[in-house]
């Protein structure tokens, strides 16, 4: 078995979708046929739903009308719930660096749950190709993603990790056969993740990536991390079943990770 | 820092060793390239706190290949699986080096971890190591499947480099629709590969 050069054929897909380009790559028994383009219609759907529910960008969202006090949260689906639930406990294990909820200048506070439903929404379409027998998947969000490998003898997908300090290289490779990849970082969007604790930019580290079982929490600890600034690696390494990277902004890069 | 330092230092003197391994392979043991993967590529044994995290894969541990059961094994079954290693867990190094012109390959041999089988090969030329690939790593009971879902990252100015790197997927800080147009995701998408 090989892991260094693809050997088996893949198929890809790119849909924008809540202003990000979603990509997938498809390989073995069913990567362009009607079994294959079923599940990227039902996968985009589900992402749909979930962006007419919580974008904070649509003033018709459930979401939007959560924060203008026109509903309440269990007026809504049960996944508002969920999310904010998720959000909620992010809080508490980040020691408060992380917060879906947004206290503005006059004091007001709305919710602003983007970091967490966006790989909580990818995981949950992810599974539309969970029926496809045989197949393996790679599903990327903006960058964060969902990775299958259905048959062992098939090698494991390979995922760049881009270097903050220059975007178009990469500063690290990593394998990954069932499971996420979520990173957190400021290089393309400019700064918009803030540590919740001070309402500040966070300090010292460019990038975090790390890897779990679900993205879901690959991200939500991505993100994290990166509000903690320069506590993101001692943080990190207190997690269980985590691995990943930390670029900081002076160049260096540490590797955490259980080896176990 | 420090973490990082001792990485490079490891993966230095796995190559070194790996290229001596090369240069004297049939005099080499299974203990000697073992080794050579613990140390450098294989990640450390887990029984080092200093060390832990720098590996390349999620292949820790000793060559030790029979009845492990220590503490951070508790629910193995103590024998590692190896359904899919061809060779006999002695088996010596096997080794496809060519001659030095151009790329040659180190293939070293199949190092029995608490977990089943691991085989690097290396791909040198100008003295680099240019690629590294995993030809067997451990897979068969839950344990193993769940050990090997993912690995570690693998820094790439301490391996290969970038241009040499195949990737499928990018991951980076979210990127917006307009930015995925100057991304590397955007060039794999557009290529097809």
């Amino acid at each position: 078995m090989t892991v260094d050069q693809p050997v088996v054929p893949l198929h890809r897909y790119v849909e924008h979708l809540m202003g990000m380009p979603i990509s997938l790559a498809l390989r073995g028994r069913h990567v362009d046929d009607e079994a294959a383009h079923d599940a990227w219609r039902r996968c985009l759907d589900s992402l749909r739903v979930v962006d007419a529910t919580f974008s904070t960008y649509r003033d018709d969202s459930f979401l939007s009308r959560l924060n203008r006090g026109e509903v309440t949260a269990d007026d809504g689906p049960p996944e508002v719930r969920e999310v904010l639930d998720l959000g909620e406990r992010a809080r508490l294990e980040s020691g408060g660096a992380f917060d879906v909820r947004r206290v503005g200048a006059d004091g007001t506070s709305r919710l602003d749950p983007d970091g967490v439903v966006k790989g909580w929404a990818v995981q949950r379409a992810a599974v539309a190709f969970a029926d496809l027998p045989d197949t393996d998947y790679c599903l990327s969000a903006g960058g964060d993603m969902v990775c299958h490998v259905a048959d062992d003898t098939r090698p494991a997908w390979r995922i760049g990790i881009e270097d903050p300090h220059d975007p178009s290289t990469l500063a690290a490779t990593v394998e990954v056969r069932h499971g996420a990849v979520a990173t957190s970082g400021h290089a393309h969007r400019g700064q918009h993740v803030v540590d919740a604790r001070t309402g500040a930019a966070p300090a010292a580290v460019a990038s975090v990536t790390v890897l779990a079982d679900d993205l879901t929490w690959a991200d939500l600890d991505a993100t994290a991390a990166y509000a903690l600034g320069p506590e993101a690696l001692a943080w990190l390494r207190g997690r269980i079943g985590r691995r990943g990277l930390v670029i900081w902004d002076d160049g260096r890069s540490d590797v955490f990770g259980d080896p176990t | 820092m420090r973490r990082i330092s001792f990485w490079i230092l490891s993966t230095i003197s796995a190559a070194v060793l790996l290229f001596g391994f090369d240069a004297s392979q049939r005099g080499s043991s299974i203990g000697g390239s073992a080794a050579a993967f613990s140390g450098g590529l294989a990640g450390t044994t887990s029984t080092s706190g200093t060390t832990s995290g720098n590996g390349a894969d999620s292949t820790s541990g000793s060559g030790n290949s029979s009845g492990s059961s220590d503490g951070n094994s508790g629910n193995n079954s103590g024998n590692p699986s190896s359904p899919s290693n061809p060779s006999s867990p002695s088996s010596p190094a096997s080794p496809s080096s060519q001659p030095q012109t151009a790329a040659s390959t180190v293939t070293g041999a199949v190092a029995q971890t608490r977990w089943g089988p691991v085989q690097i090969r290396l791909t040198i030329a100008g003295g680099q190591i240019t690629k590294v690939g995993v030809l067997q790593y451990p897979n068969g009971n839950s344990l193993d499947l769940q050990i090997a879902n993912y690995a570690f990252p693998r820094l790439i100015q301490q391996t290969i480099s970038t241009q040499g790197a195949h990737v499928d997927m990018v991951s980076g800080a979210t990127y917006t629709s307009t930015g995925y147009l100057q991304s590397l995701q955007s060039a794999l998408d557009q290529a097809n590969l």
